[in-house]
């Protein structure tokens, strides 16, 4: 049957409730009326949507990345550290890779392996495996609230299990797990299983328990803000739709501060102007940001530059999450100290930029925005075209056209036309629109920027170009 | 832009394996489309089945294995004899990314994947443009045979 943007009835979801709690055995602990008493009991400084909402009110932003051992002992370590050392706001779960695949069987033996030799084998914490009773040990063992930080093109009992386990926070990101988390998911089986997870967020704030969903569309450097807001855009229609009610946006900063700033401020305009114009009530949006980068610096001190960086796009865009890498990201997985460090750090540079006032250039600004905007409305407008009216199949039709495209999707099904690089202000330009539904007049701006840096460098920008850009930040500079 | 006369020649990209990291492999294969090259892209997590049965549907000149996990000391063998069996002797098989875990000499990895059949092996941060070279010469030679 053609998916469409519809949502789901309760009996279309508890019957396929049903088949989903019988994955695996730890499914049938999951009792919904349980486990929104349970959401119900948490103080309001253990619930993601309570926190955002106060650092929103008071400016405040708070750090947030993944953090993920096999065991539920190593996780209350490693978040309690987080959080006394640290002196985190947000805490987040890692879900392991065998989980992300659904591969719950392996994921037991790497917890096995992990108490036989006493450390972690595993990348991330096994959700399913340790059910409902084993995550509510961390959230009484932590002061925060704690957020699932994971994709899987199937993440209905890893999200059944995680929200019924103290959860106040998850992703929702079909688009994200479509073209970045696996290579032979079709968008359709992608789109229908987010539609569930979303449909069991609506269903805990239909019951009075605020969840924070979220989502970002599309991962990594060499994205353009349009791109990235049309993704957005799109997937908070069809949130609306299943009745989420709060959400995280995420989006990723390129460096250059005014162009960062400017689509801040169009993905918040936008997703107010598309949920009005199709009917639904606006939802409580959250920011979030992350300094987007292929290579991280392995030196130290250039590492400890970004997470700076990395808060101060936060401030600027007006976000409440600072999303950061560790300090030690090109090294491999962080310890718990190199966790606590990478906090500490943006929370002092936050508490240096707390009260304070400060601004991109007005005239940059303004000349980005407007670009950025007219941009994505461009590719949004396409999309419910082409669905004609429908949301879903839009995006289905324009993710294969390449309308709305992906320069790096690990999906073959994604054309990958588009490319960006960047001018020699930073600021990330079209290099190749693919299929995007782009003016001449926009894709002019965009050359005219790429001629700029062109005759800077003398040569013409390329792929070799691209690659600098890539590579630029781990060796400590915006561009080269 | 596109030199037409280079677009008969074909190749097949993709990452071998579980891995599913494919900036490098996207980049080589925006370069290659820019430079007249037709190129059937398979994306990520692509078997040694999946290379040869899309070299064999396009009629491929050369297959380019990306590998980024540094297991291809256990994903490349049997990927020639697959080829040969196919009746693909004469596609060329090119293989780069990190091959191996650990600090092993460049040049004895190079001669350990030649002897399991590849035509080229490069290490990290080689160039599109070498590859595309080595692509145009290698092709052009096999095509005169």
């Amino acid at each position: 049957m053609e998916i469409r943007n519809k949502k789901l009835t309760e009996d279309e979801f508890f019957r396929e409730r049903k088949e989903v709690l019988a994955q695996w055995p730890t499914g049938k602990d999951v009792d919904l009326a349980e486990a929104i008493a349970f959401h119900k009991s948490l103080p309001p400084h253990k619930v993601y949507v309570h926190k955002l909402k106060g650092a929103k009110e008071r400016g405040e932003i708070y750090a947030i990345t993944g953090m993920g051992k096999a065991t539920i002992e190593e996780q209350i370590e490693l978040l309690t550290y987080v959080e006394q050392e640290g002196q985190a706001d947000l805490l987040g779960t890692s879900v392991d890779s065998f989980s992300r695949q659904n591969d719950y069987e392996e994921a037991e033996r790497g917890i096995a392996e992990s108490r036989k030799l006493g450390r972690s084998v595993l990348n991330g914490l096994p959700l399913v495996n340790h059910g409902v009773a084993g995550f509510r040990r961390v959230i009484e063992a932590v002061n925060s609230p704690v957020s699932m930080r994971y994709g899987a093109a199937d993440p209905r009992l890893i999200d059944e299990i995680g929200y019924a386990g103290g959860h106040t926070s998850g992703s929702t990101d079909a688009l994200m797990d479509f073209w970045h988390h696996h290579s032979r998911v079709p968008l359709e089986t992608a789109i229908s299983t987010h539609r569930y997870v979303q449909r069991l967020i609506g269903y805990y704030e239909e019951h009075g328990v605020p969840i924070c969903a979220s989502c970002q569309g599309l991962y990594g450097a060499g994205i353009s803000p349009s791109l990235q807001i049309a993704a957005i855009i799109v997937q908070v229609v069809m949130m609306a739709e299943q009745g989420v009610r709060n959400a995280r946006l995420h989006f990723a900063c390129h460096g250059n501060l005014a162009q960062d700033v400017a689509t801040a401020n169009v993905l918040r305009r936008l997703k107010q102007d598309y949920l009005k114009k199709l009917g639904y009530d606006d939802l409580e949006g959250f920011l979030s940001v992350s300094f987007s980068l292929v290579q991280y610096p392995l030196e130290v001190g250039s590492a400890f530059a970004v997470v700076f960086m990395n808060t101060l796009m936060a401030k600027l865009c007006g976000a409440q999450a600072n999303d950061i890498r560790t300090v030690a990201e090109a090294k491999g997985i962080p310890t718990k100290e190199d966790t606590a460090y990478s906090f500490r750090t943006a929370k002092v540079m936050e508490n240096f930029l707390q009260g304070q006032r400060i601004e991109v250039d007005k005239k940059e600004l303004e000349i980005e925005t407007r670009m950025a905007e007219v941009e994505a409305r461009s590719i949004v407008d396409r999309v419910l075209e082409l669905g004609d009216g429908d949301v879903v199949q839009g995006t289905i039709k324009a993710v294969k056209s390449g309308v709305l495209d992906n320069p790096f999707a690990t999906n073959p099904a994604s054309p990958c036309k588009v490319m960006s690089i960047k001018d020699s202000a930073g600021a990330l330009r079209y290099l190749n629109h693919g299929n995007l539904p782009f003016s001449k007049d926009i894709l002019e701006f965009h050359r005219g920027k790429i001629a700029e840096r062109e005759k800077i460098k003398g040569k013409k920008l390329d792929y070799e170009t691209l690659v600098s850009d890539l590579m630029a930040v781990s060796k400590g500079v915006l561009v080269e | 832009m596109a030199d037409t006369s280079k677009s008969r020649m074909t190749v097949i990209t993709g990452v071998i394996g579980e891995d599913v990291h494919v900036v490098g492999i996207r980049i080589l294969e925006y370069a290659l489309g820019e430079a007249g090259f037709k190129v059937v892209a398979l994306g990520s997590q692509v078997s040694q089945k999946e290379f040869v049965e899309a070299a064999l549907e396009a009629s491929g000149d050369a297959i380019l294995v990306s590998s980024l996990s540094g297991h291809a000391a256990t994903l490349i063998p049997g990927l020639k004899e697959k080829c040969i069996e196919a009746g693909l002797e004469n596609v060329l098989l090119y293989l780069g990314g990190f091959l191996q875990v650990g600090e092993i000499a460049w040049e004895s990895a190079e001669a350990k994947f030649k002897g399991m059949g590849m035509d080229r092996v490069y290490p990290p941060g080689t160039s599109p443009r070498k590859v595309i070279a080595d692509l145009e010469a290698d092709i052009s030679l096999r095509r005169r045979r």
